[in-house]
């Protein structure tokens, strides 16, 4: 049958999760090698992405946040289903080390974003000139540049680490941090000043899936 | 609160939709998600080379007018397929995305 994985925890999560999770499926919970998994099973795996879409991601956005107050999971993306609980369970014993590993070694860390973009709204260019159309490109660029190293000051003592993302249209900012550094990272971006003619939009804390790829394991 | 970045997995991921009902919009969303990527590259190349002073005015120009035409031109397809400039990106399943996002 179908199994509709949402997220990895070590296996002394909680054994109690959340109820329901897409299509209000019922969330189960199994052990295999050594780690817990959370997953739904439906024999119509095409419920879980029928339209309207965005309700499923939702609702599987809240099993990972009802799981995520408590410990440190490795989610999955969503859809991710496989055929039934062999090809899970294969697929566990491939990989089983390196969740572990990130497990431990991100145990009481959360990533926070911030998404800052010019108030302007992406679209066709304005401009008639090509030389100005560059120009305003390298100043968007250079403005973005002075904000992320405004803002990676400002976190600075909260944060563990972070990187940037940048976007055709503004940067994303990730932050690793400690659970209980969620307060004095709010508490910094009070202080931050951000340039006029941008937006940011603060979120978090999240589980910490933009560092696993930049984990050297 | 928003959906959470995504974790990476070796797991199946999403495909690109070519069903019957929207083979066009899918071959679309492939072809110009690539042409996004080029247009860039080539563009932060530009900005590059602009700054460092290898072209004239008149080249400077050019590019600018090339990349601009193309940026609006990649708008207006997308709008005739039903794409949002969001929806120009693909899943490359375990190593991301094509583009940021």
């Amino acid at each position: 049958m179908p199994v509709l994985l949402y997220c990895v925890a070590e296996a002394s999560a909680p054994l109690e999760g959340p109820r329901t999770g897409v299509r209000g499926q019922p969330v189960a919970r199994i052990e295999h090698c050594g780690l817990a998994v959370y997953l739904s099973r439906d024999s119509n795996s095409d419920a879980w992405t029928r339209p309207p879409v965005r309700d499923s991601v939702l609702e599987f956005h809240q099993v990972l946040r009802q799981l995520f107050a408590s410990v440190a999971i490795l989610p999955f993306r969503f859809p991710t289903i496989v055929a039934g609980d062999r090809e899970l369970e294969a697929h566990l014993e491939s990989a089983s080390e390196r969740y572990k590993h990130l497990l431990e070694k991100y145990k009481t860390s959360v990533q926070v974003e911030v998404l800052v973009s010019p108030v302007e709204k992406p679209g066709a260019p304005s401009t008639a000139s090509g030389t100005e159309y560059l120009r305003t490109r390298k100043s968007q660029l250079d403005g973005l540049d002075q904000i992320v190293a405004g803002l990676s000051s400002v976190a600075g003592c909260a944060v563990i680490e972070w990187q940037v993302r940048r976007l055709p249209q503004g940067v994303r900012w990730f932050g690793r941090l400690e659970r209980d550094s969620v307060d004095q990272f709010k508490a910094a971006m009070k202080t931050w000043k951000l340039p006029a003619g941008h937006i940011a939009r603060v979120s978090g804390p999240w589980p910490v899936t933009e560092f696993f790829h930049l984990d050297p394991s | 609160m928003h959906p959470q970045p995504e974790l990476e997995t070796s797991l199946p991921q999403s495909h690109i939709d070519c069903s019957p009902d929207n083979v066009e919009q899918g071959l679309a969303k492939l072809v110009l998600s690539l042409i996004e990527l080029l247009r860039q590259l080539l563009e932060r190349q530009a900005i590059r080379r602009m700054e460092g002073g290898s072209l004239t005015d008149q080249q400077i120009e050019d590019m600018g007018q090339a990349l601009m035409k193309l940026e609006a031109k990649l708008h207006e397809l997308a709008e005739h397929f039903g794409l949002s400039p969001a929806d120009l990106n693909l899943d490359l399943g375990p190593i991301g995305n094509l583009l940021e996002k």
